[in-house]
């Protein structure tokens, strides 16, 4: 009854929520990756960060999109326009100094892919939307 | 030969082991998060933080255990964590989430020294209520404060 009175609540939370977006690197090299978003009255991917270099066993936490422009920055001097908390995560791109593969939704037609990364292994790229937050895990 | 074919299926999961802990405050108060957490050394609940301040609308993440070590808030009395023997023997265990005042939150996973997974707290960011809440999805423990 008590679980089923948690997940009730957790339900309920939900649909209010504003995500975090979380990128966890558990592969044994360094990445770089960018993220996407978009305002709220936006269109998808409309706003690309700049590369973030994220080490092995390293994370990232963005509590909402208006953290981004605080570090790695926005390409191009962009800015979500109106609630940096009403803004929308779209999309991670991983980079890995010849191609790009991209996970997400909007502008990514996949959630989850595999690409060789630096080190020259295979790279897990898996987006996921957990509770209310949305994570990007990468691993070998 | 079973045998070793059983063993390599068990280790698998290892492999992508994930088992980071994301922290979230969503509130717009302030609050101050304690983090416990057990390794091959230490007993559920052994690994005990130092003191994470958390600003309104500021999120946290942190990979493993280890990563304690040499990240702020760190464990009190100097211990160290280790991630030896994988997630079957290290894990996240809760949190004792405060603001001072009215917010007292001791939440975690089923087993753990706080097994209760969500707590709702009145007027504990004036006079919103904030919902502290702890939950697993796919091997990584999720705070949040909202």
């Amino acid at each position: 009854m008590r679980k089923l009175f948690t997940a009730a609540l957790l339900f309920l939370l939900a649909p209010a929520a504003r995500a975090a977006l979380f990128i966890n690197n558990t592969s044994k090299c360094t990445v770089q990756v960018r993220v996407y978003a978009h305002s709220e009255k936006g269109k998808a991917c409309e706003l690309e960060s700049k590369i973030m270099t994220i080490p092995s066993m390293g994370t990232m936490a963005f509590n909402n999109a208006g953290q981004v422009a605080e570090n790695p920055g926005w390409e191009k001097g962009m800015t979500v326009a109106g609630d940096p908390k009403a803004a929308v995560w779209d999309a991670l791109g991983f980079h890995n100094g010849t191609s790009t593969l991209k996970v997400g939704t909007g502008c990514a037609t996949v959630t989850t892919g595999v690409v060789k990364d630096a080190c020259g292994a295979d790279l897990n790229v898996k987006w996921t939307i957990a509770g209310r937050n949305i994570l990007v895990e990468l691993y070998n | 030969m079973r045998t070793f074919l059983i063993a390599l299926l068990l280790s698998l999961p290892a492999i992508g082991a994930k088992a980071a802990l994301f922290i979230t405050n969503n509130t717009n108060c302030s609050v101050t998060v304690t983090i416990y957490a057990h390794d091959q050394n230490h007993s559920v609940c052994g690994l005990e933080s130092g003191s994470l301040q958390l600003a309104a609308g500021e999120s946290a993440a942190f990979n493993n255990v280890a990563t304690l070590n040499t990240t702020l808030p760190g464990w009190q009395n100097g211990q160290m964590a280790t991630t030896a023997g994988g997630t079957a023997v290290w894990g996240w265990d809760g949190a004792f989430v405060t603001n001072g005042s009215t917010l007292w939150a001791q939440i975690g996973r089923t087993g753990s020294c706080f097994p209760i997974p969500v707590l709702a707290t009145p007027n504990a960011c004036g006079t919103s209520s904030v919902t502290t809440a702890w939950h697993v999805v796919g091997g990584n423990a999720f705070l949040d404060i909202i």
